[in-house]
């Protein structure tokens, strides 16, 4: 499926890592990503809250991506320096810039903008590049850190 | 990558209904994403059709929920709500917990038996 996807945009990532997964996607893929993105996550080090948060950003990147990024994208995990990171990307139109500046959590009553908050809340660093030609996002999380780093709900 | 129609992409969430005269349960079962989000939704819909606009979702079956699925529970909430009921949260754990908690569904959406 990969020949449905046009070459992945440009990485932040140093060119000599190697990716620990790298896939295309498309719309019916996204239960089986997710779950062969956690397997490989877990396999990495990730444990427990920060497992269970990152597998969701992705999700959430990934979901994005065959929702309103043109149905396909590509999806990339390496790890740097201490650091998971992972890329989504899409061919679709881009993200809004009012989009992209809101931080906000969406208001509990209102349906839609849920997907980018959470990527945003679950990970410790999103970095996002978006034009018309496509969209990526990149989200990392650290493998042994201090758990106090992370927005907690309590 | 996985074939379209290859065992592991089928992944979902299943649902499981009980008719009560006071409200009625909708329970989730595994893993409630955009591939699942459509269904919880129609199902809330198929009740306050029958009249039952009263609706308990039960999440303690639930073992992720994404965006989609915050999704589905809002606007199932307002489905309701337009037809004079409501829609309320309840035995959500682990990591499903933290998701209703942090977006405030928790909130607005949780079950109190004493104040629906």
């Amino acid at each position: 499926m990969s020949d449905a996807v046009p070459p992945a945009p440009r990485t932040v990532v140093p060119v000599h890592a190697t990716p620990l997964l790298a896939d295309g996607f498309n719309r019916g893929q996204v239960a089986g990503l997710r779950h062969t993105f956690a397997a490989c996550a877990e396999s990495a080090g990730l444990a427990g809250q920060r497992l269970d948060d990152f597998v969701l950003a992705v999700n959430e990147l990934i979901t994005n991506a065959v929702r309103h990024g043109g149905g396909t994208g590509e999806l990339g995990l390496w790890l740097a320096d201490g650091m998971l990171v992972c890329e989504v990307s899409d061919a679709g139109a881009g993200i809004g810039a009012d989009r992209l500046s809101n931080h906000d959590r969406p208001a509990p009553d209102t349906a839609g903008g849920w997907g980018l908050w959470l990527a945003d809340q679950l990970s410790e660093e999103m970095v996002v590049m978006t034009g018309p030609a496509g969209t990526t996002v990149r989200i990392s999380t650290s493998l042994a850190g201090d758990l106090d780093a992370f927005e907690d709900i309590e | 990558m996985t074939s379209p129609d290859a065992p592991l992409t089928r992944t979902s969430v299943s649902v499981a209904e009980e008719r009560g005269a006071a409200l009625s349960v909708l329970r989730l079962t595994g893993e409630l994403d955009m591939a699942g989000a459509p269904e919880v939704l129609r199902r809330v819909d198929t009740l306050i059709a029958a009249g039952d606009p009263r609706v308990l979702v039960d999440l303690s079956g639930l073992t992720f929920c994404d965006s989609a699925g915050l999704n589905a529970f809002i606007r199932g909430d307002r489905h309701c709500r337009e037809a004079g009921g409501w829609l309320r949260l309840t035995g959500a754990t682990g990591h499903v917990d933290r998701v209703i908690e942090l977006s405030g569904l928790a909130e607005v959406l949780g079950y109190r038996p004493d104040l629906p």
